[in-house]
């Protein structure tokens, strides 16, 4: 860990020289943090963190140029090695141009170009920022790592705007633009596993964020975003491929020797729209598809709407936050040939409080809830044979941050976990038997300039 | 602890200022004076005394939502953070001889060649 740090620092330090100003017009930023997960009930992000892992790492490097007062250019990479779920491979995290149309004292318009992040909910866009979010990772009830990838950012246009109204403040946001799938994190969600063939390649996305501060209560800060997400299934099984794994499936094979006994068919597979469409299969394999449906998707079509609140108020020494999440999912899925429309919704929350005790030592806590089918609350719907709690979550997170200087930051974290809703999933998580209920804990020191 | 005074480039086209107003400037969220020349804004270490003093007093924010919200317009690309300067000696320099900016010093500060801000209702 002392090496890593060297190493960060002396990769930084002749950069921070130069930091804030190259030039007159442009800067030079940058972020590391390094963390130790150490998560003995579940593997988080991979099965190194059951025995604690230092696989953890978030690196970025960025940079601006004002071409003129009204535009710029800004870029910036990332890499995060987050155990099994990200491999550490530099990326373009946003590259894009802004140019700022008008502003005066009361109002403010301009327009972005290229991958722009997208400004969902208080978090989303500085979700891999150390210094801009809460602890060592954003909530997971609402910024739940499923979709970390799908929401980040776009290829496209965002336009921007603020108003000073009677009132308040008011700023805003719409973009529209595509983002490319990396990694089948979507379909884990869907289907609780990689599908056999396949996957999402491509997402479009549509979206609108609303933000207001009222003169009257000044420390509170009220939002309102909403991300309309569309993507469609590439190069699926065949529905003979399909119907080949159910018939060799052990489930089937047993159920030709025992009798078979009524099972509950409340999994994925089989919950979502009409039961009766899977009818003409025999219950054993109704309850192989329920409980393994990614085996046996044959088609996709993901449409999705998801809504995010959030309200924050500061006064004093403390910062409360709360932020709702409802995700309107209505896909089409194929399973086995035999394709419905479903709907169902995703929601989820989180209450926050963060303490700043003295000038370098701050303290939070959160609470948070998340559930996959907000409508059955209770049920297991989504569970999985490897994951039977997959349907919901419910956290408790402490935490503490200790600024040693205006760079260098330390921070320690745990949490305590009922239901795995938010745990990341990776391939091979499927191989595992997931517990219902599990900690983690992390410490991580992190660079900034 | 002295209060802190609001001192401006003497091309600045703004002779008082509402805390609403700076609030706006020192959140990043308005970046051109009424004339639509750029704003160059200043600031001690976020962790010094005078600079959490201007904060919660004129601005009417705590200085940790200040570093957050800057740490977020530059590592999401959508803007930029104050200049940081290390001394009220610094700060006046600086203003001094910089075009369109604005920073703050110790009321009982002694300033020449800068604009000491009123604190009034209007823009202009």
């Amino acid at each position: 860990m002392n090496k890593l740090i060297v190493f960060i620092s002396g990769l930084f330090l002749p950069l921070s020289v130069l930091a804030l100003d190259v030039s007159e017009n442009s800067e030079i930023h940058g972020f590391a943090m390094q963390s130790y997960v150490y998560s003995p009930d579940n593997p988080y992000a991979g099965t190194a963190s059951r025995d604690g892992s230092f696989d953890f790492r978030e690196i970025g490097l960025n940079g601006f140029v004002e071409l003129s007062p009204s535009l710029r250019v800004a870029g910036q990479v990332l890499s995060r090695k987050v155990g099994e779920v990200d491999d550490g491979a530099l990326r373009v995290d946003f590259l894009l141009l802004d140019y700022q149309f008008y502003s005066s004292p009361e109002s403010m318009f301009g327009v972005r170009l290229g991958r722009v992040k997208n400004n969902i909910g208080f978090y989303n866009s500085s979700r891999d920022v150390p210094s801009a979010r809460p602890g060592t990772k954003v909530p997971e009830s609402v910024y739940f790592d499923s979709f970390r990838d799908a929401f980040l950012s776009v290829d496209g246009i965002n336009l921007y705007g603020a108003l000073e109204l009677e009132s308040g403040f008011l700023s805003w946001e719409i973009f529209r633009g595509n983002k490319k799938l990396e990694n089948p994190s979507v379909e884990y969600y869907m289907f609780g596993g990689a599908p056999a063939q396949g996957g999402m390649n491509d997402i479009e996305l549509s979206g609108l964020s609303l933000s207001f501060s009222p003169n009257k209560i000044s420390g509170l800060r009220l939002a309102a975003s909403a991300l309309q997400a569309y993507a469609k299934f590439d190069g699926a099984q065949s529905t003979d491929q399909a119907q080949a794994t159910l018939e060799q499936s052990d489930a089937l094979q047993n159920a030709a020797v025992q009798a078979v006994t009524p099972v509950s068919l409340g999994g994925l597979g089989l919950s979502y729209g009409s039961a009766s469409f899977f009818n003409y299969l025999s219950q054993a394999s109704q309850a192989e598809i329920a409980n393994n449906p990614s085996k046996y998707v044959t088609g996709l079509t993901f449409k999705t709407l998801y809504t995010l609140w959030s309200i924050q108020y500061g006064f004093d020494d403390w910062l409360l936050t709360a932020e709702y999440m409802r995700l309107f999912n209505s896909p089409t899925i194929s399973m086995v040939g035999t394709s419905t429309q479903q709907t169902f919704d995703t929601d989820g929350f989180y209450l926050q409080a963060e303490w700043f005790a003295m000038d370098d030592l701050s303290l939070y806590g959160r609470y948070e809830e998340m559930y996959l089918n907000a409508d059955d609350r209770n049920s297991e719907q989504f569970s999985f044979d490897y994951n039977p709690s997959h349907g919901f979550s419910k956290g408790l997170t402490f935490g503490a941050k200790w600024q040693l200087s205006s760079n260098w930051m330390l921070l320690g974290e745990m949490s305590i976990n009922d239901g795995t809703a938010w745990l990341p999933s990776y391939p091979g998580i499927e191989q595992e038997a997931i517990r219902k209920h599990w900690n983690t804990y992390s410490v991580a020191v992190s660079f900034q300039f | 602890m002295a209060q802190a005074k609001v001192i401006v480039n003497e091309t600045v086209p703004v002779k008082d200022v509402n805390s609403l107003y700076l609030k706006r400037i020192y959140a990043m969220q308005v970046n051109k004076w009424p004339n639509g020349h750029p704003i160059k804004v200043f600031i001690l270490p976020s962790r010094s005394e005078l600079h959490k003093q201007f904060s919660v007093s004129k601005l009417g924010i705590q200085s940790y939502q200040l570093d957050r919200l800057w740490s977020r317009l530059i590592f999401t690309g959508t803007g930029k953070s104050p200049e940081v300067v290390q001394t009220q000696g610094e700060m006046l320099i600086k203003v001094k001889d910089t075009e369109g900016a604005i920073g703050y010093v110790a009321e009982d500060f002694k300033v020449d060649g800068v604009r000491v801000l009123s604190e009034g209702a209007g823009n202009e």
